[in-house]
């Protein structure tokens, strides 16, 4: 479902965009400097200091995500489901690590902390047509 | 924030917008706008949109009419993000694309001097003419900006 072509809008480079919904039907949108790749059909999420969407996809899964390629500017719109939230091992040490290298590349060091890694599965992708 | 620092930050006219409704089934989508506007008396925001890819917000708006909109400086990293109910949505106006061009041209210096001018040529080749803008009562305005203890409540 994630194609090779989309690793790139991955690398934290662009900050994605997110949007969930609380179970009253209130919609959140958040900037996050972080979705990464974890197999063709899972994403992780950095969980850092966005409480609202952290608390909304507790109450309902549903969210949506969308990702930039950094020297296209392709878009993908992804549809995507929480599945478990990571505290620990190789999803979270390696997040950890980029997260810190997103960091320093924009002038953010010291304030990015990464909680948790947030496994989202993939349902729906589609290219948006700018 | 008072409504001055309010208008301050909508002056910047270089932001990245996202626009986030949701279905009858509570699945979140979400739009990028290209514009932003906010009137005087701060009670109403309008984002301006590209038709061809605002079908799926304007069903959602039209079912249920809950709104978020997220605006961020990339240069300052300020983000505010405002939510509130669906007012009406129109083809954009002379004035409206005004605003358009005005942010184009701020996020595009920002996209120029970050990503290089292979970057900006492909942003300027966005096809996301003819727009519409969408307006909706401001209920609550958000701090967004990253930061430990972001996402306060701040009108």
């Amino acid at each position: 479902m994630i194609k090779q072509e989309m690793h790139p809008a991955m690398q934290g480079i662009v900050p994605a965009s997110l949007v969930t919904c609380s179970k009253n039907g209130e919609p959140n949108t958040t900037t996050i400097s972080q979705v990464f790749y974890v197999d063709d059909n899972h994403i992780a999420l950095s969980f850092q200091f966005f409480n609202k969407t952290i608390r909304n996809v507790r109450e309902n899964p549903n969210a949506s995500v969308q990702i930039m390629h950094p020297a296209t500017f392709e878009t993908w719109s992804l549809d995507i489901e929480f599945q478990e939230s990571k505290t620990e091992g190789d999803i979270f040490d390696q997040m950890d690590m980029q997260l810190e290298a997103i960091a320093s590349m924009s002038g953010m060091s010291g304030i990015f902390k990464l909680h948790a890694a947030d496994i989202y599965k993939v349902k729906t992708v589609e290219r948006v047509a700018y | 924030m008072t409504q001055q620092e309010l208008h301050d930050f909508m002056s910047a006219k270089c932001f990245a917008i996202m626009m986030g409704s949701r279905n009858a089934d509570l699945q979140p989508s979400m739009q990028r706008a290209f514009g932003v506007m906010l009137s005087d008396d701060g009670s109403n925001i309008s984002a301006f949109l590209p038709k061809a890819l605002s079908n799926k917000v304007l069903v959602n708006l039209n079912t249920n009419g809950r709104a978020a909109i997220t605006v961020g400086n990339p240069n300052t990293h300020q983000t505010l993000q405002f939510k509130g109910q669906y007012i009406s949505s129109h083809d954009s106006t002379e004035a409206d694309m005004q605003e358009v061009y005005q942010n184009l041209g701020g996020f595009g210096e920002f996209v120029g001097n970050v990503f290089g001018e292979e970057a900006l040529n492909y942003m300027k080749n966005f096809n996301i003419f003819p727009m519409i803008t969408v307006t909706f009562k401001v209920e609550d305005i958000f701090d967004q900006t990253p930061r430990p203890g972001t996402g306060q409540k701040i009108n």
